[in-house]
């Protein structure tokens, strides 16, 4: 291939698309393929890997025989996929991925790590003296590599990404062999992680030794001139001879180049750029621009990348707030997990982006990724959606959470890890800030406070553009001083907190009621919450809303995650005190999501949607608990409330119904009478509670404002299940490997309304050019594998996830219940 | 418009200890395990911390936590706590051990 065709490669994959099926178009999916890489960067290595979940000798070997072993594609989490054994036996139960007697329990989501083994064949049509390297974007856990048997290394961050030269073992001619051996083993994480290759696999082909260095480009907007912006940009390059030139170019979102230079090439590169008229980057309006970076030797071009980058400056300021490009924000906020609900923890760029596109939908404009580095495909989706990034690098340093976890790592790789967290990041414009950890052990002894200054001053030598921040739980340490050679710029000889002394911004983990009293204590102190509970979504926001040194706050969690197993939820006790411990099994997620395993909005989404303004009356009915309980909430949990009023069973009792909303008087009529009428004070935090005589038919909630309306809403009973609605987010996708699409199904009555509250197993059939990698529901509990075709409605609700063959073509879908059936088509292609 | 910059600093020298008085919020409960006359105060008003301290969702987080996280959490009621931080007062506060 000529270096203008690697050109033209490296032109779609800018696109925001990797289109693995076209790099190559030959390769099949259900057979072990071998990848043909030529000149290039970011040549996909996702196609074609033998897979066992299991350990052995030789397995590195280029010879070894494994025509016995499945053929799959990355993204692959193996940790999704159902258990063999799968069993009702009560006290060793396995239902699909989920294991009762997992060693991991409700941290883990009950589900099983283990040991797995990748092979993947390639060659490599190159000159000789090519460099060639393998990147990895993220592989759980402490994995090893083989090239031909030679062992090149070992890794054990489970989130970051990392390279191998593979130049020393390469063969030229004929096939190579790649071995990877990934270990999963014991108690290392607070959450379900994931096993395995989850997430996208490089090759990287120079022409020759001279390149462009990892991560070696780097663009920060200095200033902003009435419409001018200066840029500083930085671009490293080793391994460098004599006589080569840098050609920087920049490129708007059209394709029009703004400013370009060429100039001889030396190992750092530094250029001021100026771009008048710049489209500015926001939440409001994400613009982009494209840095193209190529190293010469006379016209031939050695090397080449795009990074794309965003022209914004964000302050941060205890007396103003926080501005971006000059305009005052607030930090609508969520933490979110790297799984990606029923795909588990596979990172396929499409869901990464929904993930982004639906909490872009319910108002939030900031995501705190916790508590790890995240995909680069989700870091993309931010740029292009406009939402903030909070990029965290640690759980743990020193001292470990779980006996197995990063902790047992720290000292050997933090450097290594939080220098590749800031590289590979600092070009995207949504990130506004790093944390160096989230509720670190040990953060204010002697030696936790010199890991906390020597973390957030790598972090600032790496990247001087971005403050430093981290999620501080309770204990905030005693008042030290540091001196001026230690101090953050300004603060020697004050005293501060040693949980904060070395932050930028201070991030407070569950700390609503000490904002104020801090603020008091420590007035330049710039705030957030780093976690917060759902419940108090409203007291929250009224206090930010009226402090400048209070920027925002990011509720745990803004998504649902498998892992941390009951903490949310609630649960149903015959005691009116008492307090809700978390669920254990069968529970397998958080539950504490403003979104649903699925994507589909909790009750706490909509009272959130009330929140920020985007609705002005949501309406709610608390599930009627079983006679002779109440509903006990648990402290990350929220009330199991839902928007309906069919409620089969509950005919003469009294339910529950929560009114969310920003006016100051609703009213109730049920099958068109009047049944109650409330007014709503600043006390009342827009919410407004009434016990209601359940009858079906019709409930009517009107919102006032005064005397004008100012929303109305209907929640009608009903009929019995008559079908099922199976709709797809979008007709079309794209058919190579990486390319998922999703389904909503739901049961509806007659009318096409939603029932609520029914189960019914599903049968899930695909024909055509596609495949099922995820059919369940928003459930919270162990129901069913998510791989084989079948599941149970939760709420009358479900979902189904399919993948491209890598083909072209009609897929057809057909959902069957119990007397209902349904269907629709996906055109991949 | 100049977009603000965080420079590193030049050297670390260890950072030194402000005066404090002990307290439920300025004495972790790692720390506090550690004085024998602290820790009984703590657990004659509320004896239920001999038990929150050996859960394994609380035990890594004991440098991090003190007597009052319990009270945010729910898991404790804000009387007794503040009637060990009153008792607290009369201590000696320790001297700095690093926390």
């Amino acid at each position: 291939m000529t270096l203008m065709k690697s050109r033209r490669k490296f032109l779609w994959m800018s696109s925001g698309t990797v289109l693995a099926g076209q790099l190559a178009p030959s390769l099949g999916w259900t057979a072990p393929t071998a990848t043909d890489a030529q000149l290039g960067r970011s040549q996909s290595m996702d196609l074609g890997w033998s897979f066992t979940r299991s350990e052995g000798v030789g397995f590195e070997h280029p010879d070894f025989n494994d025509g016995a072993w499945r053929i799959v594609d990355v993204p692959h989490d193996w940790g999704i996929e159902d258990l063999p054994g799968q069993s009702t036996n009560a006290k060793a139960e396995v239902i699909g991925p989920f294991s009762r007697q997992a060693i991991g329990g409700t941290a883990h989501g009950y589900t099983v790590g283990g040991t797995g083994w990748y092979r993947k064949r390639f060659s490599v049509s190159a000159p000789n003296n090519a460099r060639v390297h393998v990147r990895f974007d993220g592989v759980y856990m402490n994995s090893e590599v083989w090239l031909n048997g030679v062992r090149l290394g070992e890794f054990p961050n489970g989130y970051a990404p990392f390279t191998y030269d593979l130049t020393p073992h390469l063969r030229r001619q004929g096939a190579n062999v790649l071995a990877v051996k990934v270990r999963n083993e014991g108690v290392n994480s607070r959450w379900y992680s994931g096993s395995g290759i989850y997430r996208h696999v490089w090759l990287d082909v120079f022409a020759e030794p001279s390149r462009i260095a990892p991560w070696g480009v780097s663009v920060d907007t200095q200033s902003i001139e009435q419409g001018t912006a200066t840029l500083a940009l930085q671009t490293n390059l080793v391994e460098l001879r004599k006589g080569l030139t840098l050609a920087s170019t920049i490129v708007d979102a059209r394709g029009t180049t703004v400013w370009q230079r060429t100039v001889p090439a030396s190992a750092e590169v530094r250029a001021n750029v100026r771009v008048s008229s710049a489209a500015l980057w926001s939440p409001d309006t994400p613009n982009l621009y494209t840095v193209v970076t190529e190293l010469r030797a006379g016209k031939k071009v050695l090397d080449r990348t795009e990074t794309i980058f965003g022209i914004r400056i964000v302050t941060f300021d205890a007396a103003t707030g926080m501005t971006i490009n000059g305009s005052a924000i607030k930090l609508k906020g969520g933490c979110i997990h790297h799984d990606n609900g029923l795909l588990g923890a596979a990172a396929f760029d499409e869901a990464e982006d929904r993930k982004i596109r639906l909490l872009k939908q319910r108002g939030y404009n900031a995501v705190r990724p916790s508590h790890n580095q995240f995909s680069d495909a989700l870091l993309t989706a931010c740029d292009r959606h406009g939402m903030f990034v909070i990029s965290e690098a640690f759980d743990a340093w020193r001292l470990p959470k779980q006996p197995a976890d990063y902790a047992n790592y720290f000292d050997g790789h933090w450097k290594n890890d939080l220098t590749t967290l800031v590289l590979s990041g600092r070009h995207h414009p949504s990130i506004i800030m790093w944390s160096i950890g989230n509720e670190i052990p040990g953060r204010n002894l002697s030696a936790g406070i010199e890991a906390q200054w020597r973390l957030a001053n790598l972090v600032h030598e790496l990247d001087p553009y971005r403050p430093v921040t981290a999620a501080i739980n309770d204990f905030v340490g005693r008042p030290m001083i540091a001196s001026e050679q230690t101090a953050r710029a300004g603060q020697a000889g004050r005293a501060d907190e040693a949980s904060f002394m070395f932050l930028d911004i201070a991030g407070y983990n569950y700390k609503l009621s000490k904002y104020e009293r801090d603020h008091a204590l420590y007035p330049s102190r710039i705030m957030y919450g780093s976690e917060s509970f759902a419940k108090d979504m409203f007291a929250n926001w009224a206090l930010i809303e009226k402090s400048s040194y209070l920027i925002g706050d990011f509720v745990w969690t803004a998504m649902d995650y498998l892992g941390e197993a009951g903490l949310g939820g609630s649960a149903y006790t015959k005691s009116a005190f008492g307090f809700a411990m978390p669920g254990t099994w069968p529970w397998v997620n958080a539950s504490c999501g403003d979104l649903d395993l699925t994507g589909a909005q909790r009750a706490q989404s909509r009272a959130r949607d009330v929140a920020w303004g985007l609705s002005k009356l949501e309406v709610l009915v608390q599930t009627p608990p079983p006679e002779g309980t109440s509903e006990m909430i648990r402290l990350w949990g929220w009330s199991d409330e839902h928007p309906t009023w069919t409620w089969p069973g509950a005919e003469g009792r009294q339910v529950v119904v929560r009114v969310y909303t920003r006016g100051d008087r609703v009213e109730l009529r049920l099958n068109g009478r009047a049944i109650a009428d409330g007014k709503l004070s600043a006390g009342d935090m827009m919410r407004a509670e009434f016990q209601v005589d359940y009858q079906p038919g019709q409930l009517e909630v009107v919102a006032f404002s005064g005397a004008k309306e100012i929303g109305r809403k209907v929640l009608e009973t009903a009929e019995a299940v008559a079908t099922v609605a199976v709709v797809p987010e979008r007709k079309r996708a794209g058919a190579s490997r990486n390319d998922i699409a999703y389904v909503a199904i739901e049961l509806q009555d007659a009318r096409g309304r939603h029932v609520h509250g029914v189960t019914q197993s599903l049968h899930a059939k695909v024909s055509g050019p596609a495949e099922i990698v995820g059919f369940g529901s928003g459930a919270w509990s162990a129901v069913d594998g998510f791989q084989d075709g079948q599941t149970k409605t939760f709420n009358g609700r479900a979902q189904l996830i399919l993948r491209s063959t890598g083909s072209r073509g009609l897929a057809s879908v057909t959902i069957n219940g119990e007397g209902v059936t349904g269907s629709a088509e996906i055109n991949f292609g | 418009m100049k977009a603000p910059t965080y420079p590193p600093a030049k050297k670390f020298l260890p950072p030194i200890a402000a005066p404090y008085v002990l307290g439920v919020e300025t004495a972790s409960l790692a720390e506090l395990q550690t004085i024998p006359d602290a820790w009984a105060i703590v657990l004659k008003h509320a004896p239920v911390y001999k038990m929150l301290v050996t859960m394994p969702v609380v035990k890594p987080y004991l440098t991090n936590m003190t007597v009052d996280s319990f009270v945010n959490y729910g898991a404790v009621k804000a009387e007794p706590v503040a009637k060990i931080n009153e008792e607290f007062r009369r201590l000696a506060t320790p001297k700095w051990g690093g926390q």
